[in-house]
């Protein structure tokens, strides 16, 4: 009567436990990239004055702050390998923007070109033209 | 009749001397099987579970009863060794037969629980190689897996932010949001409950990594060591089965002997000379 009474009681906390996976186990890095994909439009929408930017960019920032720790933190988003999940990780630099901006203590956006190698040189040397 | 007899159990303490050890009788058997189950345990709970699994299988049972009946037997042989020792004559023929008979009886018990016991260790070093395959198995595909290879990554991830936490958080004072996120303050909050309950998990006992003796191990290593507890267990049985064909050729020499004497007398008695009329004796006669 014990056993079946501790055998229930596991099996409970087991079902418990896996409640964790079934949620989108993406749902957090999915939130990261449309976040830093705001950022990036806000910091390159030519259509905002500089106050503007700056306000839109400090909220987007401080969200971003959070998100990319919650990502960091969150065992679903590696609980299966998937594509987007192995990209984000592979590519910390340009997920994780505000970060790994931090470390080299550059503004995001400036961190950012320069990981895609968009220096004032290779943007002055390009050419319009057909691909 | 009675030479018979002793030509019998002569003949079968040979064929004990042989060591050749039988398995189990059907129903006496046990079959363990390492499954999915099992290796999910602790290590030290897989060899109480092992164990406990062979304490309750025919196979144990059936040692234990063989164990008390040699035990028995023990004590009779005793028994007729003090009676041998004021016996003589015919009485003390027949009490040697008898010590024969039941030293023969003793060592077909000896060979039974020898036999099983050889084969519940071979049984058991069967599993145990069969847990560790497994155990390395699962290690190795763990580790090659590609969510094991992301959630390194991730953890790499996780303490190279680490190092630009307070960093960041500066940034933000700077920027003129110096009230920390909801979020931020929750986590903040959770973070120490968090620590506690995980080191309340590190600390539960049934969360304990085996240990050897003071010296904690991991299951692959438990194992190794129980598949070595095994061998010497092996090693030992084997020498046991030695001193056991010693054993029955004792017996056998006794019976041999036995047989000799009611056959052809006591190996004291010396063989008489037939009389024989010496020439030199009756030359005499003739003078």
């Amino acid at each position: 009567m014990k056993i079946t009474l501790i055998i229930a009681t596991i099996g409970t906390i087991a079902s418990l436990l896996s409640l964790q996976v079934a949620a989108n186990s993406l749902f957090s890095l999915e939130n990261l990239e449309r976040e830093r994909a705001a950022l990036l439009s806000a910091q390159l929408d030519s259509s905002l004055d500089l106050s503007q930017r700056q306000q839109k960019v400090q909220g987007i920032y401080r969200r971003l702050v959070d998100i990319e720790r919650m990502v960091l933190r969150d065992d679903r988003v590696t609980s299966s390998s998937s594509q987007l999940a192995k990209n984000a990780f592979d590519k910390y630099e340009l997920t994780f923007l505000v970060h790994s901006s931090a470390e080299k203590s550059l503004p995001p956006l400036s961190h950012w070109m320069s990981e895609l190698d968009l220096t004032t040189d290779t943007i002055l040397s390009a050419k319009t033209g057909h691909r | 009749m009675k030479n018979r007899i002793i030509m019998s159990s002569f003949i079968l303490v040979l064929n004990l001397g042989c060591t050749h050890f039988v398995l189990a009788s059907e129903g006496r058997n046990w079959d363990p099987v390492a499954s999915d189950k099992l290796i999910k345990l602790p290590a030290n709970i897989i060899e109480k579970r092992i164990q406990q699994d062979f304490e309750a299988s025919p196979m144990a049972l059936h040692i234990v009863e063989l164990e008390q009946q040699m035990q028995d037997k023990l004590s009779q042989l005793k028994s007729l060794r003090e009676l041998m020792t004021d016996s003589e004559g015919d009485n003390l023929i027949n009490q040697r037969f008898e010590l024969v008979q039941q030293k023969s009886k003793y060592l077909d018990l000896m060979q039974e629980a020898q036999g099983l016991r050889q084969n519940a260790l071979a049984k058991k070093q069967d599993l145990y190689e069969t847990v560790l395959g497994k155990l390395r198995n699962k290690n190795g595909r763990v580790s090659q897996g590609e969510v094991f290879q992301l959630k390194q990554k991730q953890a790499e991830a996780r303490q190279r932010m680490q190092k630009v936490l307070a960093q960041v958080d500066n940034s933000l004072m700077h920027t003129g949001l110096d009230q920390r996120s909801p979020y931020a303050d929750e986590f903040a909050l959770n973070l120490a409950k968090v620590e506690d309950l995980k080191n309340a998990i590190s600390k539960h006992k049934a969360n304990a990594s085996p240990t050897l003796g003071d010296e904690e191990v991991t299951s692959e290593e438990y194992v190794r060591q129980l598949l070595m507890q095994a061998s010497t267990e092996q090693s030992l049985l084997d020498q046991e089965a030695l001193m056991f064909s010693y054993m029955a050729k004792l017996v056998a020499l006794d019976a041999q002997s036995l047989e000799y004497e009611i056959s052809y007398g006591d190996e004291s008695t010396e063989l008489t000379q037939r009389n024989r009329t010496k020439p030199a004796e009756v030359a005499d006669l003739f003078l």
